[in-house]
């Protein structure tokens, strides 16, 4: 029986690389307002899947392979995190 | 990988126990782990060239011999005087290892690198050139994934930083399946009083010690010594040694670094890269002849909990060391300020001749800033491989294609095919200095703005010459590169070159390397051009098959043109034109394309260099230019004379009739001449009316040149006077198969 997911899935880079991004949203945006209490800022990229699978392990699956095989994130300097599969 | 103890623990260092032992001698007792990794970094072969500097020795003489050339090898880039008050400094350096692991981001900071070694010269970077190396695309998804990241590595960092990328080389060869090569050079324009300004030394004590630029972490950690190994299995676990680039903070550290060197506080400057605060620190004070006190915890870090040693050996991209003179500080700080740059005064330089680092008020690192600048080094043994006497003797087998279906077949091959798609994505015209751009010439010329001077800049050398001949074939790389920027009209100025070579500790990798540098030694000095600086890239070696990559020398060369009506171009102009090809040909068909495409062999007998016939031809060359008698010129390169030709037409849809009566004597088979690859050759375009002139002047010059045809308006190319009967080529067929292969190759 097959039925339809949504896979969430979200890529940052790895803790000890840099991320020039969340630098710059830092530096620019926050510290120039007086943001003073704020002492970090991390990106990401996020990505919304509609799936048809057996069951949210299999649609979970599916999608760590595609990723890993396709190379949608850089495993060298990105994690990727599986945020939630809900029923669509 | 030594097991040593230090403050009773084991640790795994990369020293051997020998070096560890010369530590405890300099140091008179035992080293602290935080001493221990320091001096692992310096002594690497990338940081120390423990394996290559007693070879190199011999170019040293740079400076000392050529009036011009105001920094020579060992400097961070390589510097010389134009005239006109300006200098042009440039390097180029390879980035394989962090490449072969992470394509996209290892290119990108290998761009990052070799700008950071141009801005410590004092000079702003104004073009970039790569020469690259990947196995064979064909069915090899991993190559075709290399390539696909590199390039848009090189393309992106490249682009943002708003520097044009000018030129490039891209060979593809199944050595280099694991083991691509990323060379990547960058050449800067500055006024000599900004390069007096800025030495990368810190001579004087009291001076501040800043670091600006981004922010400590703890990625790339021992970055050196993962290249200073092969790539093995255990490479995939090494993997945080790739750094991610920053190019708009790279922006910001040009134009704040160039503003800074301005004001004239600045006394010194070095960019932190391998090795990290350990190199910048240790080399300014070492060569300096100073010592320094460092404050770690000054340093602004990314992360909390950083050891000092992890501070010291952090490889974190976009750092640059200043040394500030004390009534200077708060002008360069206003500077930093005004650019948004983080920076940090972590230090004071002094007279003692000692690097000490403080962690809160504990010494944690107390050495002779010599002991880590100045490296032991190595003699390694020589010998030249087995295999090559066989491979050298390989016939030329007969041919079973016709001779038009082999020149289809070539002009198609992955290393004679247009290389459009890489140099579509990199912006080759932004700071409007581009004057000869991507494919409509041999090099890169841009423009000095200010002045009626032109810079010619090329790189390249051929691998598969070098495997077969490492000494004839670094030569023949440097008649090839010089002839690129003489093809363009320049005279060449100088040298830098980027070794990359196997395993040093191997005898006949090492043979490649020695051989190689000898032939760039006697070349350049016959020939009169300063070798100004170089890199090594050591253990380009697959430790599975245990077989390194084919020798290759990289060679750049930078050449200047005075005014702009002698800047000549590669594409055939008008019909009714005389096309000549200048030198001699011979049977040279070792490492050709038409050995490896046509027959699959790698053997036979590779080109080899006469200087004299080749100074007569430059001679000659600058003596028609002086006439304005050369429309287009081309240096005759792989695949052979009919595929310089082809590329001479495509580009005003122009035809040729070729007649090679008397071009080669009866020794010579027609697929010897049509496609050898010997060099020191070039095809020139000119006008019928100076024919009688040109054949003087080749008289006079003892050059050898012959008169091979016309230029004709139907896109087609027909050949006589050959042994076999006579062909004709469709040159849109030609065209469409050099455009289509890489974009094939790449499903694009």
């Amino acid at each position: 029986m097959q039925a339809n997911f949504i896979v969430e899935i979200i890529m940052t880079n790895k803790e000890m690389a840099r991320d020039p991004v969340g630098a710059t949203i830092k530096r620019d945006l926050l510290a120039k307002k007086g943001y003073d209490m704020i002492s970090n800022v991390r990106s990401g990229q996020y990505l919304r899947i509609h799936i048809s699978a057996e069951n949210e392990e299999n649609a979970k699956e599916i999608i760590e392979d595609m990723c890993n095989k396709l190379r949608i994130f850089n495993p060298v300097t990105q994690n990727l995190t599986i945020l939630r599969v809900s029923k669509s | 990988m030594t097991k040593v103890i230090i403050n009773g623990e084991e640790v795994d260092i990369e020293l051997t126990k020998w070096e560890f032992n010369k530590i405890k001698d300099i140091l008179n007792r035992e080293p602290n782990l935080t001493e221990t990794q320091m001096v692992s970094v310096m002594y690497s072969e990338h940081c120390s060239y423990k394996s290559s500097r007693p070879k190199l020795k011999i170019f040293e003489d740079a400076e000392k011999n050529y009036d011009y050339v105001l920094a020579g090898p060992g400097q961070d880039a390589g510097v010389i005087d134009i005239g006109d008050g300006y200098v042009l400094a440039f390097r180029i350096e390879s980035h394989n290892h962090p490449s072969a692991i992470e394509p996209y981001h290892g290119a990108a900071t290998g761009i990052g690198g070799i700008i950071r070694d141009i801005l410590c010269m004092g000079a702003r970077p104004i073009a970039l050139l790569d020469p690259l190396r990947f196995g064979s695309l064909k069915d090899n998804p991993h190559s075709q994934w290399l390539f696909k990241y590199v390039v848009k590595g090189i393309a992106d960092y490249g682009n943002c930083t708003g520097i044009p990328t000018i030129g490039g080389e891209v060979e593809f060869d199944d050595s280099f399946e694991t083991n691509c090569l990323v060379n990547v050079a960058c050449i800067g324009l500055g006024t000599i009083e900004d390069f007096e300004h800025a030495p990368s030394r810190a001579y004087n004590p009291g001076d501040y010690v800043i670091l600006m630029g981004g922010s400590t972490g703890r990625d790339g950690i021992h970055g050196v010594t993962f290249a200073s190994r092969t790539l093995t299995e255990m490479s995939e676990e090494d993997r945080p040694a790739v750094q991610i680039g920053d190019p708009f903070t790279k922006k910001m550290i040009i134009e704040a670094t160039l503003d800074a060197v301005k004001t004239g506080y600045v006394r010194g400057l070095k960019d932190l890269g391998g090795g990290g605060l350990t190199c910048a620190t240790s080399e300014l004070t070492g060569d300096g002849n100073t010592g320094a006190e460092i404050q770690l915890r000054k340093v602004f870090t990314r992360e909390p909990g950083m050891t000092s040693y992890e501070i010291m050996l952090s490889e974190s991209q976009e750092r640059m060391a200043f040394i500030v003179k004390p009534d200077g500080l708060e002008k360069v700080l206003d500077i930093f300020r005004k650019y948004e740059m983080a920076h940090a005064v972590i230090g004071r330089t002094d007279d003692s001749k000692v690097l000490k680092v403080f962690d809160n008020g504990n010494l944690v690192v107390n050495m002779p800033s010599k002991a880590l600048a100045e490296s032991p080094t190595f003699k390694r043994e020589e010998k030249k491989p087995s295999y090559l006497d066989n491979l050298l003797s390989q016939k030329t087998p007969k041919y079973s294609l016709s001779l038009e279906e082999i020149i289809y077949n070539l002009i198609a091959s992955e290393n004679i095919c247009s290389k459009e798609w890489v140099y579509r994505q990199y912006d080759h015209e932004v700071g409007v200095r581009s004057v000869v751009k991507c494919g409509d010439g041999d090099s890169g010329v841009l423009r000095i703005i200010g002045t009626d001077k032109f810079i010619a800049a090329s790189v390249g050398v051929n691998s598969k010459h070098c495997f077969l001949d490492p000494y004839e074939g670094a030569k023949g790389g440097l008649v090839e590169v010089c002839g690129n920027v003489i093809a363009n009209g320049a005279k060449p100025m100088a040298m830098v070159n980027c070794c990359n070579f196997g395993n040093p500790e191997i005898p006949e990798s090492f043979w490649y390397f020695s051989k190689a540098v000898d032939g760039m030694n006697d070349f350049c000095r016959s020939l009169k051009i300063p070798i100004v600086g170089g890199n090594v890239s050591f253990y380009n070696e697959d430790e599975v098959t245990k077989t390194a990559i084919k020798a290759t020398p990289m060679i750049m060369i930078v050449g200047i043109i005075e005014g702009e009506k002698n800047i000549i171009t590669l594409p055939f102009k008008d019909v009714g034109n005389d096309i000549f090809l200048i030198g001699e040909t011979k049977a040279e068909l070792g490492g050709s394309e038409y050995h490896s495409v046509l027959h699959n062999i790698e053997g036979g007998v590779p080109p080899t260099v006469d200087e004299e016939k080749i100074k007569a031809i430059w001679e000659f060359l600058f003596e028609l230019y002086n006439r304005n008698l050369v429309k287009a010129n081309h240096d005759v390169n792989k695949g052979g004379v009919v595929i310089t030709i082809a590329e001479m037409c495509f580009r005003n849809k122009l035809g040729a009739n070729l007649d090679f009566n008397n071009c080669y004597g009866e020794k010579l088979r027609d697929d010897e001449f049509l496609f050898s690859e010997t060099v020191g050759r070039f095809v020139i375009e000119a006008s019928p009316k100076d024919l009688d002139l040109i054949l003087d002047l080749a008289t006079q010059f003892k050059i050898d040149l012959k008169k091979i045809g016309m230029l004709i308006s139907k896109p087609e190319i027909t050949i006589s006077g050959i042994k076999s009967k006579q062909f004709k080529l469709d040159l849109v067929k030609m065209k469409r198969l050099y455009d289509s292969t890489i974009p094939n190759l790449m499903d694009i």
